[in-house]
């Protein structure tokens, strides 16, 4: 083909210049970076506000096996230590049928089950847990004196476990726990343990500390057919701090020690009952 | 540069104003796989850091695309070729540190019109 | 948890460093592309197929020019923030185009050593090079960009058609 027949002869080719910047946003990336950071910090304020604050409503509908599979990497732990000798083991097994009766009693949910650790610490107290389980500490067993007085308490931690109170409790930490553990890796169970493990002295809402108190005389009720000696631990704990009931009750989330005295003692039969002996091996015989 | 019949002229084209393809030979292709060393690696890496061209890796693609090429007119000369037409060049990421170059095109007896 | 903090301090440290020396460089190597642009303007690129008859019997070769660009730190994160938010990536919008101006120039330098006037065909390819799903695991983006095509010597003259 010869250049003179060119077909379109008198087309031009050329290349004008384009307007490059149409393609790249020429704008400062420093404040871009700025308000994205600012805003990616208040979302996670916000968000971290409404799970933490909003666990209450929704955290009792988290399946109880969750919250026995997070609560076992805690329990591993208190469950090693308490078995030193024969006696303990002992012990240990007669608080675990003393818990499993009142449970029978206390018509718990079906996936639930309790399981009793003796704590070594020497303040009478006891707590409930995560995922079912309760800690009696050694120092509440040498403090009472009969079995009635510690299925008080031990039914009492037992209706908080049953109305969910130790995950509504923990619900906002372990919540936002999971979210930040969910959104920045790192997500061992080990963090959650540890959050779970700082968390456990959790405190309970007056309304809960009544409903638990409620749910163990009925408990007790039930197991015994009176509810004699249950005020002993109450007593104990007026007497040997008196100025918990110089509170008034409005200025304290928990209903003082006094007035859930009165509430056991009202609940009391009219000729008191025969006590049963501490079950266990304990170190008075 | 395409009556030169010691090498193979390539083009991305398939038609040629003022050619006749009068053989057409088929599809040849030439690739080659080719991993960053470390050095390179490291270099590029600390390039990374502020950005930008990371020349070590263009000059390491661009000697891979030459061997891909060189590979692909190695075949075109077997079947008797003097050019490749219609190339077509992919990248692909096998590899943390390794690429393949392929090029391909179809290899063709190419001559002036007379 | 100091070592999170040393980590964290880190990566800033390198994000300003990034967006420090990388701006630098950004704004060097526009001006270079412009000047370069300029110097290579009489070079035509089309991305058609065919070239205009004149252009018929002239000498044809394959001309190439590609670039790697890589991101920094500070663009990673901005990116890992946008994509939270949405909305336009200007830096790695300006990454890639750099690289592309920039491999057009190589390609059609490749072409005026080879005496080309023209190129035509031109096709732009993209590859990912680095480890992008390695997920941003110390991955930062690393594109190829490719400009190649078929150049053409000018129809300048008889004595080139007679050889």
């Amino acid at each position: 083909m010869p250049p003179e027949t060119r077909p379109g002869a008198g087309t031009e080719y050329s290349n004008p210049e384009v307007p490059h910047e149409v393609n790249v946003s020429e704008r400062t990336p420093l404040r871009d970076f700025l308000r994205l950071s600012i805003g990616l910090g208040l979302s996670v304020v916000a968000v971290s506000a409404t799970v933490f604050f909003t666990a209450r409503l929704w955290a009792p509908l988290i399946p109880f096996r969750y919250e026995m599979a997070v609560a076992d990497a805690v329990v591993e732990k208190i469950g090693k230590e308490s078995p030193s000798s024969p006696c303990e083991a002992q012990t240990r097994r007669a608080l675990q049928t003393l818990a499993d009766g009142l449970a029978a009693k206390m018509a718990l949910p079906g996936e639930m089950t309790i399981r009793v650790h003796v704590g070594s610490d020497k303040t009478p107290n006891a707590f409930a847990m995560l995922g079912g389980n309760i800690v009696i500490n050694r120092g509440l067993l040498e403090h009472v004196h009969s079995e009635n007085a510690l299925a008080m308490v031990m039914a009492h931690e037992i209706g908080h476990i049953k109305h969910r109170d130790p995950i509504v409790s923990l619900g906002g930490g372990i919540a936002v726990a999971l979210l930040f553990s969910a959104a920045f890796g790192g997500s061992d169970g080990g963090t959650l343990a540890g959050w779970a493990l700082g968390l456990t002295q959790m405190s309970f809402s007056r309304s809960q500390e009544e409903r638990a108190d409620k749910e163990a005389l009925a408990a007790l009720q039930a197991y015994y057919g009176h509810t004699s000696g249950a005020d002993e631990f109450f007593a104990y704990i007026v007497e040997k701090y008196p100025e918990l009931a110089r509170l008034p009750a409005f200025a304290s989330t928990h209903p003082s020690p006094p007035s859930r005295l009165q509430t056991i003692r009202a609940s009391f039969p009219p000729v008191p009952r025969p006590l049963k002996p501490l079950p266990g091996c304990s170190k008075g015989k | 540069m395409a009556t030169n019949t010691s090498g193979i002229t390539l083009s991305n084209i398939e038609h040629f104003p003022g050619y006749v393809i009068t053989r057409h030979l088929g599809l040849v292709q030439g690739s080659t796989v080719r991993a960053k060393h470390v050095g390179r690696d490291i270099m590029a890496s600390l390039k990374n850091i502020v950005g930008g061209e990371l020349k070590g890796y263009t000059e390491l693609l661009n000697e891979s695309r030459q061997e891909a090429l060189n590979r692909m007119q190695a075949q075109a000369r077997a079947v008797g070729a003097n050019a490749v037409i219609n190339v077509r060049f992919s990248t692909a990421n096998i590899a943390a540190g390794a690429a393949e170059i392929l090029a391909y095109g179809t290899a063709v007896v190419i001559q002036r019109e007379v | 948890m100091a070592d999170d903090l040393i980590a964290i301090a880190f990566i800033i440290f390198l994000a300003a460093v990034g967006y420090i020396f990388g701006s630098i460089g950004q704004r060097r190597h526009y001006r270079s592309i412009t000047q370069r642009e300029a110097q290579y303007r009489d070079i035509l690129v089309f991305n058609e197929k065919l070239p205009p008859a004149e252009f018929a019997g002239q000498d044809f070769a394959l001309v190439c020019g590609s670039v790697v660009m890589g991101g920094d730190y500070f663009r990673q994160i901005l990116a890992a923030l946008k994509m939270i938010f949405g909305g336009r990536l200007s830096s790695f919008e300006a990454m890639l185009d750099r690289g592309r101006r920039e491999a057009i120039l190589r390609m059609k330098a490749e072409a005026r050593r080879k005496g080309a006037r023209a190129i035509f065909n031109v096709r732009l390819e993209t590859s990912t090079l680095s480890s992008a799903e390695r997920n941003n695991k110390g991955g930062l983006p690393c594109m190829e960009l490719i400009a190649y095509g078929t150049a053409w010597r000018a129809p300048d003259g008889a004595e080139k058609r007679a050889s």
